[in-house]
């Protein structure tokens, strides 16, 4: 008895000694090997899978890329992949996980608003680089965190810039909208409705669906009875291709608006025809003829044999951020990384990018209108004039009175 | 805020058409909880899988999906056979096995549990086979729009899946009340051992009843497959809905479920329109609640076939 109580003693002391040594191994970081390592967050699963997937291929492209150049400051780059569903529970045991079981020293993602939103706390606290490529919920970079650099748009700067060129160019007298009923669509509804109020526009209706709906009718039903000039609109693209389908089926042809979440070829197919005439915002054209986005296009097109969505630009320009941060610093250090990504500039797939004070990336979208060019539905840039690839064309010409 | 009256019977047609799809998915649902005491949630998952079908057997034959998701339904079906034959079977053998005689097994947490498993499986599996990017199912019905007077106007896909629906309605409530197999059906949901015991093989009618339901759930994944689009999870967010129409009809009552859909289709599309359509979720589950308060068994009562 008394030996196997010694023999216990023994066992529960060696366990103790090797999980705090695994603790300190893991804590100090891999500084001295060879490989760092990245963590991305992503829906590779459920609901918004198809947007995980641009994520998911752009940061493998990404991180091929890097390594393919010699890595950074000498180190492999090795990118972790976790799926998160979009549930901010999975999300923040899969970030616990990257954070204490594989020690990455950034993590890159979420999609949803909520998740990022959900599992940043711990990784500011842990001491670790945020990358948000594709959130967009304005709070992300208002919370002061040192560590979260944003490289797309956010909901504020998209959803004014887009109410800003209605305003200016279509020149309503109404406007109705019409969103999903969660924190993005009710935000993006006040942003835009805001705005637009404080030019004079009149809103007529104001209309929710709740998430998972396929069918539409009932709002816009009330949407064609207000008869407002324009419908902005924020939906997925699945949603989006349901609600123009449904709104030419009861015969409302009015000016739609939307916001950047519809740019995607996938979009144009699943739309077809109903999409045309639609103006929207867009973070990313892959018909855009400056030299970063050219080339990212092509690399991403061999590598995958289809074009980036606007995600997977947005991705791209993370690592991108991550990459000339830590080369200009010239160190891991995390503070002195975080701080060298605040003074950078440089050219990513989506424009010129620097960041703000709160790690805000300040890109300019675009606005583009889904036109026949060719017999085929494409994105033709409206707005700003240095990209403009041509002239806005009224429902009325589109589809006759 | 003023309510035009075509704005009206604009919302009461569409709210219409809407549940009659409401009750084709529930009374599937209903019947398999009515005969083998099962709830299914993978009930989702037989609609999910009947709208891919329908989209490879027209990438793979051509044709109309409309003419071609009965064809998916039966498909679907067979695969609702095999799973009874394959997976079921033998969980209900060993349940019988430590109970004795005939009963509901399938009540059983384990089969519950099973039926979720299956849910998750079978989203997963889709996404492997078709992918997470949403598809539309070309037909050119969902094009040609019936304009009625008054500024009316709905697609011919939508009229047809609405009619599709109806009849199927009819058929199975004629099925059931009509023939021998209906009526062994119906004794079965009654007593298992009673059935068993004046000779109806309810293995059998399991097998029927697995066949019912899982086509039909196939069949409204199929016709409306080209009017919305089809994605792996489209099933899960049917099923919540497909719930709400079996409870508030009655557990079990296929009359009641089709009425049950009807009722929340409408409620749906009014409760949108008067109250905003924020609230037009809630109002689903506020009838299934007031009818669980105050008539538990159902609009109709549970059971009756």
């Amino acid at each position: 008895m008394a030996l196997s109580k010694n023999v216990l003693v023994i066992v529960v002391v060696a366990l103790i000694v090797i999980v705090a040594a695994a603790f300190y191994l893991t804590q100090t970081g891999p500084t001295a090997g060879g490989t760092v390592k990245v963590g991305l967050i992503a829906p590779l699963t459920g609901g918004l899978a198809e947007h995980g997937l641009d994520m998911k291929q752009a940061a493998i492209l990404a991180v091929d890329e890097i390594n393919k150049q010699g890595g950074i400051l000498g180190k492999k780059v090795e990118l972790v992949i976790e799926d998160t569903e979009c549930n901010p529970t999975k999300a923040t045991a899969a970030v616990q996980r990257l954070l204490t079981q594989e020690n990455v020293y950034a993590v890159f993602g979420e999609y949803c608003s909520t998740v990022t939103l959900a599992v940043q706390p711990s990784i500011m606290e842990a001491k670790k680089l945020l990358f948000v490529p594709v959130s967009v919920a304005t709070k992300i970079t208002e919370q002061g965190y040192k560590y979260t650099f944003r490289t797309c748009a956010n909901q504020w700067m998209q959803t004014t810039q887009n109410a800003d060129w209605v305003v200016e160019h279509l020149k309503p007298k109404t406007a109705a909208m019409l969103g999903v009923n969660d924190d993005y669509g009710r935000e993006g509804l006040k942003i835009w409705g805001d705005r637009a109020k404080s030019k004079g526009v009149k809103i007529v209706a104001e209309e929710y669906f709740d998430k998972g709906s396929t069918d539409f009718t009932s709002q816009l039903s009330k949407i064609k009875a207000a008869n407002p000039d324009v419908i902005f609109v924020v939906a997925n693209i699945r949603d989006a291709a349901n609600i123009l389908r449904q709104a030419h089926e009861i015969g409302l042809y009015k000016q739609f608006v939307m916001l950047g979440g519809v740019t995607s070829d996938e979009f144009l197919q699943l739309a077809d025809d109903d999409a045309l005439g639609l103006v929207h915002v867009s973070y990313f054209e892959p018909t855009s003829k400056r030299p970063a986005a050219a080339e990212f296009v092509k690399k991403f097109r061999e590598r995958w044999g289809r074009n980036p969505a606007m995600y997977a630009a947005g991705v791209w320009d993370a690592f991108l951020a991550f990459k000339l941060g830590v080369e200009k610093a010239g160190t891991w250090d995390v503070d002195k990384v975080a701080d060298a990504i605040r003074s950078l500039k440089f050219e990513g797939a989506q424009g010129t990018i620097y960041f703000d004070e709160k790690g805000q990336a300040q890109t300019k979208v675009l606005l583009v209108q889904v036109q026949k060019v060719g017999g085929k539905l494409k994105r033709v840039i409206l707005y700003p004039p240095s990209d403009k690839q041509g002239e806005y064309i009224p429902p009325e010409k589109l589809y006759g009175g | 805020m003023v309510i035009q009256p075509m704005e009206l019977l604009e919302q009461i047609l569409f709210g219409l058409m809407i549940g009659g799809i409401y009750g084709v998915i529930g009374v599937g649902l209903t019947m398999i909880f009515g005969v083998m005491r099962l709830s299914n949630f993978a009930h989702g998952e037989f609609y999910m899988l009947g709208a891919y079908f329908t989209y490879t057997f027209v990438t793979l034959i051509g044709g109309d999906p409309f003419i071609l998701a009965p064809l998916a339904a039966i498909a679907v079906g067979a695969v609702g056979i095999a799973i009874n034959k394959l997976l079921f079977k033998s969980l209900y053998e060993e349940l019988k096995e430590a109970k004795g005689a005939a009963a509901f097994y399938f009540q059983d947490l384990k089969f519950i549990m099973l039926t979720i498993g299956l849910s998750i499986l079978f989203v997963d599996l889709a996404l492997v086979l078709w992918g997470p990017i949403p598809i539309s199912i070309p037909s050119p019905l969902t094009k040609h729009i019936i304009k009625l007077p008054g500024g009316l106007s709905f697609s011919l896909a939508r009229l047809i899946a609405f009619v599709v629906a109806i009849a199927t309605l009819v058929g199975l409530y004629a099925f059931l009340k009509f023939t021998k197999t209906g009526r062994a059906i119906r004794a079965t949901a009654q007593n298992p051992s009673a059935a068993m015991l004046v000779g109806v093989n309810i293995y059998r009618i399991y097998d029927i009843t697995m066949f019912l339901s899982t086509g039909l759930a196939a069949l409204a994944g199929g016709i409306l497959g080209p009017i919305y689009n089809v994605y792996p999870t489209m099933g899960l967010d049917v099923v919540a809905k497909a719930f709400v129409v079996v409870i508030t009809g009655g557990m079990g009552n296929v009359i009641g479920s089709i009425l049950a859909g009807f009722l929340i289709g409408l409620a749906e599309s009014l409760g949108g329109l008067f109250l905003g359509t924020e609230y037009k979720q809630v109002v689903a589950f506020v009838i299934m609640i007031i009818v669980l308060w105050v008539r538990p068994e159902g609009i109709l009562g549970g059971g009756r076939k």
